[in-house]
């Protein structure tokens, strides 16, 4: 363990994320990012709300991914220790659900801004 | 000089030095302060390892019975000469070569290769971060050898001699090599490359041991200090679950097959270039690469 360092775990913040989305989201301009209470997930939004992407923790490392409308299953919001929780369902493979913590006029403005999404949000 | 037929797998014989080697590179990189390895990453990794020595022993004897089976109609009788080992390495090499680029081009062959690129962590247990699934068909590409007249056992040492090689160059702790290795062999450096998901580096040097097949081919693509490696793949995964990686691509185009509106749609997701679709929703690494071009030469 003290040889690999252990399981380690980076904390998102918008420096880090918006790095990220220039990396690996080339054009994604981010305009708003919201960062969940534990640092591990964000939505980023363009101007405008023309675009989304999430950026989530894997172990060290982040993940970048653009999130449209045919991405989301679902969109819900559930009661959290201190505000609430918003859920995204992407049904991806690899790494299919999202839960960020927020504080519940937060949650239910991302909430909101997702569901406007054409099509998105069907079990919200 | 003829050689006895029975020829030792390379593998076997160096998995202890890639334990230490690994172990080594995480000493060092410890005592570096740089954060090399992480736990969970490499667990994974191993796990991939460990999944095809699996399938390899499954499917090992059938893939002999069919390279054997080829053999009996080879057009040369090349046996086990000093010439022959010679001549097995450099056309191994090229037929690793081939299939190391139709693996990056072909999605159903991307879906087998890819998860040896899903670590954004780039150190020798990413070499060990191999297919499940690749064992089951990428023996065919080698057939050719076997009708040439090269002995299945001479493909199968050889096959493990390249393997064996390509280990230490999964890692950031060597920097560039004299010139002239740089010039012929695959080195870190080139490899490094073929890791990184930065535009200018994207689908090149596909080289086993020698570059010199991606210098031929037009390939390849130096490192650059200005713009380091990130490793990874265009659309990172996020999970540490072996079956997840070893899968995940194999699940991407069973659900483009599903979503596909004709059978040309369906022959795309599933042979095409990894990363074309028909919503754009995804680029492929020529249209990444081109725009990213398009960026760095707008005013």
């Amino acid at each position: 363990m003290w040889l690999t360092g252990g399981a380690r775990r980076t904390r998102l913040d918008h420096t880090l994320v918006l790095r990220r989305l220039r990396e690996d989201l080339p054009g994604f301009d981010g305009a708003e990012v919201v960062i969940d209470a534990a640092g591990a997930t964000a939505i980023v939004a363009m101007a405008g709300d023309a675009t989304f992407a999430l950026a989530f923790t894997a172990g060290d490392k982040v993940v970048v991914r653009p999130l449209a409308a045919r991405d989301i299953r679902t969109l819900s919001l559930q009661p959290a220790p201190s505000g609430m929780r918003l859920v995204i369902d992407t049904g991806d493979f690899t790494h299919g659900r999202f839960e960020l913590s927020l504080p519940t006029d937060e949650a239910e403005r991302w909430r909101a801004r997702l569901s406007q999404l054409p099509a998105a949000g069907r079990a919200a | 000089m003829t050689l006895e037929p029975k020829l030792p797998d390379p593998v076997q014989l160096a998995i202890p030095a890639f334990i230490v080697l690994v172990l080594l590179e995480i000493a060092v990189a410890r005592l570096n302060r740089r954060t090399v390895y992480e736990l969970r990453d490499t667990a994974a990794s191993l796990m991939m390892g460990l999944g095809n020595l699996a399938v390899g022993l499954l499917v090992g004897g059938g893939i002999y019975l069919a390279m054997s089976w080829v053999y009996q109609y080879r057009l040369l009788d090349l046996g086990y000469h000093w010439w022959s080992f010679l001549l097995i390495v450099f056309a191994e090499d090229l037929t690793y070569y081939g299939f190391h680029r139709l693996s990056h081009r072909s999605r159903f062959w991307w879906a087998a290769h890819v998860n040896h690129h899903s670590s954004q962590h780039y150190n020798l247990s990413t070499a060990l971060r191999q297919t499940w699934t690749g064992g089951i068909f990428h023996w065919v590409l080698w057939l050719p050898l076997a009708l040439i007249g090269f002995s299945p056992a001479l493909i199968a040492f050889e096959k493990g001699l390249s393997l064996v090689y390509q280990f230490w160059i999964h890692t950031e702790m060597i920097g560039r090599l004299p010139w002239w290795f740089e010039a012929v062999m695959n080195t870190p450096s080139h490899h490094r490359v073929h890791h990184a998901t930065n535009p200018r580096y994207l689908d090149r040097n596909y080289a086993g041991v020698f570059i010199i097949w991606d210098k031929l081919f037009g390939s390849f693509v130096a490192e650059d200090d200005s713009d380091p490696c990130r490793y990874g793949i265009v659309k990172n995964i996020g999970t540490f679950n072996p079956l997840r990686i070893a899968f995940h691509e194999w699940v991407a185009i069973a659900g483009d097959l599903v979503d596909a509106q004709s059978w040309r749609q369906r022959l795309v997701h599933a042979f095409g270039l990894p990363g074309r679709c028909f919503d754009g929703s995804r680029q492929t690494t020529d249209e990444i690469r081109t725009a990213w071009r398009r960026r760095r030469e707008a005013p």
